[in-house]
């Protein structure tokens, strides 16, 4: 039942009105919403932006990309663009308004940050050494990994940061090597 | 022994394994690592926390689910569409301020229903003045929920909730470029009603004032009503029912009604407040 009031209500919405396919921007942006939903969806959580919040966070960066696009602004390494963009709009976010926006009761009631005990416990030893590792990184230092594990160039993660790309890179092998040395000795 | 002090340092060693590094300087590397077991360790090191990496963050991840792609990707489209059809008007930074509070009802929110609200996004032909008894099909297309037939007439009508915030009704104004409304003029009201599965937004809000003809916006409640029950028992589709009223509510209360003008008991219809 809910599946059909989805696909009831998105026909009526592509009904009448298809400017859309006139326009290809439009099309791109999509297209680009669906590869980097998720990998941003997490990086944005990881800032610590409750999940329904990364959720409208990524809905107004693509707007903007959008926006971007239809205005003729260089369109190389969107993806980078993307994650910059949103994560100003995520800080902003946690900047203002912790308290009102970011925690509104719909966001109360998600499920946020399950850690189930027994779930927790069918994680090899080795799982575990290396998610303390992680929790025990800098921030920084997490954020980087995050953004090269989806796929980002070490020089768009430095663009996303507002960082030098060396630093970038000393993040990267320093956490790397960190988890590496934790295992290797847990064995 | 020489090589010892040509190790490759951690940064190059990271970026040669990711094709980042520089050419002059890559192919020297690749040599090195090509001779040198060490340094070959240290990178077999960083793949093996590169898979740790992954394999921690995937069942970190698995903790938290996201919802599934399909509803943000709906509701990125309804947004995409609605700055579309208003790019020639000029961008506005609000227009993606969407609300959250999708489905209203405890029963609604048990059902798993992706959360999202789609605009209808219906371009009728016809160009209208506004403000009147029907809103402009550009600025006012319609907006619904994701809600079904049996969710909209599980909350009791009155429930729903009817009332405009004020900074979404002074947006209303803007956009129909009415400086300073008098008080009690206008009605901000919704064109697609919430208990038809309406969404609070700005394409489906527009200032409606009282002094305007017969056609007014008591007289439109009367008509959602009437949609509704028919809606809620099983005589009518929530989609035509949603497309009927906001397309022109007019001429549907006509067929509906079987008459030409507005019936007496329904202009004294008071259901919601003015603006003020």
């Amino acid at each position: 039942m809910a599946d059909n009031a989805w696909i009831q209500s998105v026909r009526l919405a592509r009904g009448p009105a298809t400017a859309s396919a006139a326009c290809p921007e439009q099309e791109e942006v999509v297209h680009l919403f669906g590869e980097l939903r998720v990998p941003l969806l997490r990086y944005l959580h990881g800032l610590g932006l409750p999940v329904c919040d990364c959720e409208d966070v990524a809905q107004d960066a693509f707007l903007a990309l959008l926006r971007h696009l239809r205005a003729g602004k260089p369109r190389d390494h969107l993806p980078a663009w993307v994650f910059r963009v949103s994560r100003n709009l995520a800080l902003k976010c946690i900047q203002q308004t912790s308290a009102q926006r970011c925690l509104d009761e719909d966001c109360a009631n998600a499920p946020d940050r399950a850690a189930n005990p027994e779930e927790q416990a069918a994680h090899s030893q080795r799982e575990r050494t290396t998610r303390a590792v992680i929790a025990a990184l800098a921030p920084h230092d997490r954020q980087c990994l995050q953004l090269r594990a989806a796929g980002l160039s070490y020089r768009a993660i430095a663009g996303v940061l507002d960082v030098s790309l060396g630093s970038v890179v000393a993040c990267v092998s320093r956490a790397l090597s960190r988890i590496a040395r934790a295992t290797s000795q847990e064995k | 022994m020489r090589a010892a002090q040509q190790h490759i340092t951690d940064e190059e060693l990271i970026l040669t394994m990711d094709g980042e590094l520089e050419e002059p300087r890559r192919g020297a590397v690749d040599r090195h690592l090509n001779q040198c077991w060490a340094c070959r360790a240290r990178r077999a090191e960083f793949e093996r926390g590169i898979e740790n990496y992954l394999a921690a963050q995937r069942s970190l991840d698995a903790a938290v689910p996201l919802p599934p792609a399909a509803g943000p990707t709906a509701r990125l489209r309804a947004s995409l569409d609605s700055a579309m059809a208003q790019e020639p008007a000029g961008w506005r930074s609000a227009a993606s301020r969407w609300p959250r509070a999708i489905l209203a009802g405890a029963a609604a929110a048990a059902m798993a229903v992706p959360v999202g609200v789609t605009l209808l996004a219906w371009f009728g032909t016809k160009n209208l003045e506004a403000p009147g008894p029907l809103p402009d099909a550009r600025l006012t297309p319609g907006a619904v929920r994701l809600i079904s037939q049996q969710q909209v007439c599980v909350v009791p009508a009155e429930d729903e909730g009817r009332l405009v915030p004020a900074e979404l009704a002074r947006r209303v104004f803007e956009q129909y470029r009415i400086a300073s409304p008098k008080p009690r003029a206008y009605e901000v009201d919704y064109l697609i009603s919430p208990a038809l599965g309406g969404a609070t937004v700005l394409q489906n809000l527009w200032p409606v004032p009282y002094s305007d003809g017969v056609w007014t916006s008591r007289v439109k409640d009367a008509l959602e009503d009437h949609l509704r029950q028919l809606v809620c028992a099983g005589k009518l589709d929530l989609a035509t029912a949603q497309q009927e009223i906001a397309t022109d509510w007019i001429a549907v209360y006509r067929r509906y009604f079987r008459t030409r003008l507005p019936v007496a008991a329904h202009a004294r219809f008071v259901k919601d407040s003015p603006w003020e």
